[in-house]
């Protein structure tokens, strides 16, 4: 920044940018305390200058760069855009405006300030250096190239910037500059090895001699696997083979190196080298099934991808696969996944009676239910997509019963061990799972009753029996039985979090943070840190739910969200509840955008660690992270929330309730009202209260958790949380806040798009007036499952909204390729016979299809009342599906009934005829209000079986 | 039936979910990233037939000592309460070992456990041989003390020989 002197008296802009002495070296203190963070000191010299020069616009700039880092947005933007418009040449200006939006992450804007300093300032490193950062960060990779290659030039000593030369043609899919690149690197290393310690070989000889040089030798083994993905990915095959055979030496990851000499074996179509190898890596680690499939598509086999994939594979393929896994489990007797994958093997149908199948499982289970292992329905979960396998292996487990019950073994034969007697409580537990999966609810809960009566301190067992009773329609003895487990070992957190789970899908949100708190850092038991302070404070234990958030807990804001959400969907519900909701939502959305921001310190971290390979990974990772199921769990959540304040905007009900409740004082008696007026006074002083002594508020919704200082926000956490739940209720525009989100889970979702999305987008593009977009979005879902009832509905929906006359106004294209599509899709027929041939097609599908097929029936001839109701009732209710024989015939669940419920709701009587049918069919079923489930209001804990293990404990 | 395998980018989020549900001492994702990118050889997931992620073993070295001092260190472990008795800690402890030695020629490794944890000293120091090395006062936020557990590699000159460490190599050719 030191320009030429000022020579002559006019005033050019460089002239005002020189500074006498006293002041250039307050300036020069200003950057220096930016630097060390003493951002008040700067600020003071800052303001030294101004004194004197007030226009001069580096120090401006300064100023505001200084403001912004203490927490002073507004007036840093204002300064350091003033700085500029006075010194509109000078790159410092442009430099600090950059560093500014950076720190925004408002990246896009930040490049095209670096690249206006770089124009002023063309050899800038570390504007250089900056740029390149904003650049890859913001996937911008010719530009990166571009700012990589004159790095380089300008410093081509420096190791970095010739690994990230190549890395930027690697990025652009230019893999052979990419590998020149490297290579002429290399060569002048060896040169320099050669000359014996060169004056700067990268700065990174010092740190090797020393002790043996792992870290470098890491690293050498690092860029040789390196070169070979480069190689490998620009489709030299051969050349990368041989040069990880070349470089045995070298190579310290043996295992990466032969993974990707597997890979290109078989791509390359060599596969006796193929075979070797994966038998080598299998002998290593037999129970990787991706060497099984290596070992399978280098003999020639298709890969064995999971249980129920398997079905499709030929006869002879699958005798051929179970011959070799034979051969292996000869070879190593301990691998359990030979044995597992072998059921796969064995169809049901191959023999009559299925023998070959159930002697499959029979020697896969036998070992487990000795040990007692938890996980073994989980491990044969995949076989019930086939209704025979569910039979034959319920024939199995019932046999093992019937057989430790007489004679205390698991069958005849040569295999007629005397067992523990706890393996028939792994048996029950087992059948318990079984039942459970195949919608035999009864038997399922027989089962856990037997077996917690034979032991009942097998704390799985509640949890099994917890998941029957949440299948059973019984959420609060779901949790009752949840809890019990978790009582029976405090230590577990895994069993905390399933009680905690169980609470917010009964509803019971507060018992639920109660126990989510306990394993926080906070709240350990005994935590004996700074107890003089804690003492003093005595924080509400609540308050570290906080925790929770930070450590980005998705599972548990999910869950929340959802309960929340629950709440607001009662007829009675709390709306205030769609606020606490999107609130949750928006952690996990704010999650995906700081673990997107993650990637930037790692872009320079990674050139100098030479991790080159898991740094490619992580880009691409980063790319399509919020393709993320997790990421879309928490968007349709929040989505729904935004569609249901637009619906119902909070605004006016709260009006229409304020209405109403002058109109209920007004009825009321005089020193009544006076009471009344009197304590709600009081309960909004305390509310003032509470708010005062929270303190003033900072900017929310910036508390970025990756981005280091936090913008200080003093208010208590549980405050803070109902606060900003209450300002989300307000958001002023729900509709445009789904509009950003729908464009992002579409963008993302492109190449694996999911129906969910596209049903929200649907209801958000009616209720924006976008007939395109809806069109669109009913498209896309009617290309994922074209029998979807969802999308069905929402084709008629349009269909019907297309001819209610709001194509008139619209642009002759939109209303053309509207026109042209519906007509296709209808072929002719009338919208009811459309309709009608939906329910002939898709109708036996399952209820739902059944019922939404007849709803939009109904909506195409547009019945209402007593109409509907027949059409429902002919064709639905009392037809087929919904008749208590069938519920028992079929795996209907008690979520799918509740659905239906809800959407015969108000269609005459057919909502209390299901219900009936429902309670019959769910007896403990509290939504319904079957039998047992009255029964258990009254004596909640009798679900807890026969007798209370920790009773039992307690006597003990 | 569970495959134990090193783990990639995809797997960290469920990593972390998985150790957010088992154990008190938590991360950030930037934390495992930060693992992934350093060491990625010595991340190991476990992965159930559905391609669940029900156990990991996050280590690192531990650089910090000064050059060639570097160690092995287990920074997390974790297996799914569901998914225990069948092996996965040891089987994860013993792949991030090899790697430790393999990929980084660690001379040992450490780890951290409760004093109370008895069954994790167990399968440490019974299953996979560590010893006590020195107990840490009040290690954990909640005042409990730590046992410093390590477990020593090979030495360093029996490694130099057999081919990378008696590794056996694809046959060339």
């Amino acid at each position: 920044m030191a320009s030429s002197k000022a020579k002559a008296a006019g005033q050019t802009p460089e002239d005002r940018r020189q500074l006498p002495g006293k002041e250039q070296s307050l300036f020069r203190q200003i950057v220096r305390f930016y630097e060390t963070k003493q951002y008040k000191k700067g600020l003071k010299c800052a303001e030294q200058i101004l004194k004197k020069f007030p226009e001069h616009g580096e120090t401006l700039s300064m100023k505001g760069l200084t403001l912004n880092c203490l927490d002073r947005k507004e007036e840093a933007y204002d300064y350091v855009k003033k700085g500029l418009r006075m010194d509109l040449r000078s790159h410092v200006c442009w430099h600090v405006f950059g560093l500014l939006y950076r720190s925004d992450h408002n990246y896009k804007e930040a490049i095209k300030c670096y690249l206006n300093a770089l124009r002023l300032e063309k050899e800038n490193l570390q504007i250089l250096r900056d740029l390149s950062l904003l650049q890859i960060q913001m996937r911008d990779l010719n530009g990166f190239v571009n700012t990589r290659r004159q790095l380089l030039t300008l410093r081509p000593a420096q190791r970095t910037n010739w690994i990230a030369f190549a890395v930027a043609h690697h990025l652009v899919k230019n893999h052979d500059m990419c590998l020149q690149v490297i290579q002429a690197y290399e060569k002048t290393t060896a040169k320099d090895k050669d000359a014996a310690g060169g004056k700067d070989a990268a700065g990174e000889g010092d740190k090797g001699k020393a002790g043996g040089g792992e870290e470098e030798q890491f690293q050498t083994s690092e860029m040789v696997l390196y070169r070979a993905r480069v190689m490998e990915e620009g489709g030299r095959l051969e050349e990368a083979i041989d040069l990880i055979r070349e470089k045995d030496d070298d190579i310290l990851d043996k295992l990466g190196a032969k993974e990707a000499l597997g890979r290109m074996f078989l791509a390359s179509g060599r596969n006796q080298e193929a075979e070797e190898l994966y038998r080598g890596l299998i002998d290593k680690n037999p129970e990787n099934t991706r060497y099984h499939d290596g070992l399978f598509r280098s003999l020639g086999l298709p890969a064995l991808v999971k249980g129920a994939a398997s079905s499709h594979l030929p006869k002879d393929a699958r005798q051929k696969m179970a011959t070799e896994y034979d051969a292996l489990r000869r070879k190593h007797s301990k691998c359990v996944a030979f044995v597992r994958r072998v059921i796969d093997l064995h169809h049901c149908e191959d023999d009559g009676e299925g023998r070959a199948f159930v002697s499959a499982v029979d020697a896969y289970a036998r070992p487990w239910l000795k040990k007692g292992v938890p996980s073994l329905f989980q491990s044969l979960k995949d076989l019930y997509e086939k209704r025979r396998n569910a039979e034959l292996i319920e024939g199995l487990f019932e046999g093992y019963e019937s057989s430790l019950r007489k004679s205390g073994t698991l069958g005849e034969g040569d295999s007629a061990e005397e067992m523990a007697p706890d393996v028939l409580v792994w048996v029950l537990a087992f059948l318990a799972q079984h039942y459970d999966r195949v919608g035999n609810i009864a038997k399922a809960l027989e089962k856990c009753d037997a077996a917690i009566a034979h032991t009942p301190t097998v704390i799985e067992l509640y949890t099994i029996k917890a998941k029957v009773m949440k299948h059973a329609g019984n959420l609060s003895s779901a949790a009752l039985l949840s809890d019990h487990a978790r009582q029976l070992d405090l230590a577990d957190r895994y069993l905390n979090c399933h009680t905690v789970k169980y609470k917010l899908r009964a509803g019971d949100i507060d018992e639920a943070n109660s126990l989510a708190v306990l394993f926080t850092k906070d709240n350990l038991p005994g935590n004996s840190k700074d107890d003089e302070k804690k003492k003093k404070e005595k924080p509400d234990p609540l308050q570290s739910l906080k925790n929770l958030h930070e450590m980005q807990c998705i599972w548990y804001e999910h869950e929340l969200g959802s309960a929340h959400l629950r709440l607001a969907e009662k007829s009675d519900g709390n709306f205030e509840s769609v606020g606490r909701a999107l609130h949750k939502y928006r952690y996990i959305l704010q999650h995906f955008d700081d673990m997107h921001e993650d990637q930037f310190d790692f872009h320079s971290y990674c050139l100098r660690k030479m991790t080159l390979r898991s740094y490619l990974d992580m880009l691409k990772f980063e790319d399509q992270i919020y393709a993320h199921p997790f990421y879309s769990k928490g968007a349709w959540g929040a989505l729904r929330c935004y569609l249901r304040l637009h619906d119902d905007p909070p605004a006016k009900r709260r009006e229409r309730e304020a209405q109403e409740e002058e109109e209920r004082v007004a009825k009321m008696a005089p020193n009544e009202r006076k009471k009344y007026r009197a304590k709600q006074r009081k309960l909004q002083k305390q509310k003032e209260q509470a708010a005062a002594a929270a303190g003033d508020h900072a900017q929310d919704g910036a508390n970025n958790s990756s981005g280091g200082q936090k913008p200080k926000d003093s208010r208590p956490f549980l405050v803070k949380e109902e606060e900003d739940a209450e300002k989300l209720l307000y958001t002023e525009n729900p509709l445009e806040e789904a509009s950003s989100l729908l464009k992002k889970l579409q963008e993302y979702q492109q190449d694996d798009p999911k129906l969910e999305t596209q049903l929200l987008a649907f209801e958000w593009a009616m209720r924006s007036g976008k007939l395109l977009m809806a069109l669109q979005a009913v498209r896309r879902a009617l290309k994922i499952d074209g029998d979807s009832p969802g999308a069905h509905l929402c084709f008629v929906r349009l269909v019907l909204k297309s001819r209610g006359g709001c194509l008139e106004g619209t642009n002759k294209v939109v209303a053309g390729v509207m026109t042209s599509y519906i007509e296709k899709m209808l072929g002719g027929r009338a919208l009811e016979a459309y309709a009608e041939s939906y329910v002939a097609k898709a109708g036996s599908k399952s209820m739902l299809h059944a019922l939404v097929g007849a709803e939009a029936r109904g909506l195409a001839s547009s019945l209402e009342g007593s109409a509907l109701e027949d059409l429902l009732s002919s064709g639905v209710v009392g037809g087929d599906w919904f008749t208590e024989a069938h519920l028992a015939a079929r795996t209907t669940t008690h979520t799918s009934c509740i659905e239906v419920h809800g959407r015969l709701a108000g269609v005459g009587s057919l909502g209390e005829r299901w219900a009936e049918i429902c309670a019959r069919h769910f007896p403990y079923s509290s939504h319904f209000g079957g039998e047992k489930a009255r029964a258990l209001q009254g004596d909640p804990k009798s679900i807890l079986g026969v007798q209370s293990a920790l009773e039992n404990l307690a006597i003990q | 039936m569970v495959c134990i395998r090193t783990a990639t980018c995809e797997d960290l989020l469920h990593m972390q979910q998985a150790n957010l549900k088992s154990l008190p001492e938590n991360y950030q994702f930037k934390y495992y990233l930060y693992h992934l990118l350093s060491w990625p050889q010595l991340l190991q997931v476990a992965e159930d037939a559905s391609g669940r992620i029900v156990g990991y073993v996050l280590a690192k070295m531990e650089e910090e000592t000064g050059p060639g001092e570097s160690h092995g260190h287990i920074t997390s472990l974790a297996v799914n309460r569901t998914s225990r008795k069948v092996g996965l800690a040891t089987r994860l402890m013993m792949s991030a070992h090899d790697s430790m030695d393999e990929v980084f020629q660690a001379p040992f490794v450490s780890l951290h456990v409760r004093v109370t944890n008895k069954a994790a000293i167990h399968l440490y120091k019974n299953i996979l041989r560590y010893d006590v090395h020195d107990v840490e006062e009040k290690y954990y936020a909640d005042g409990e003390n730590a046992y410093d557990m390590r477990k020593h590699f090979r030495k360093k000159k029996e490694r130099g020989g057999a081919g990378g460490g008696g590794e056996k190599r694809p046959a060339p050719g």
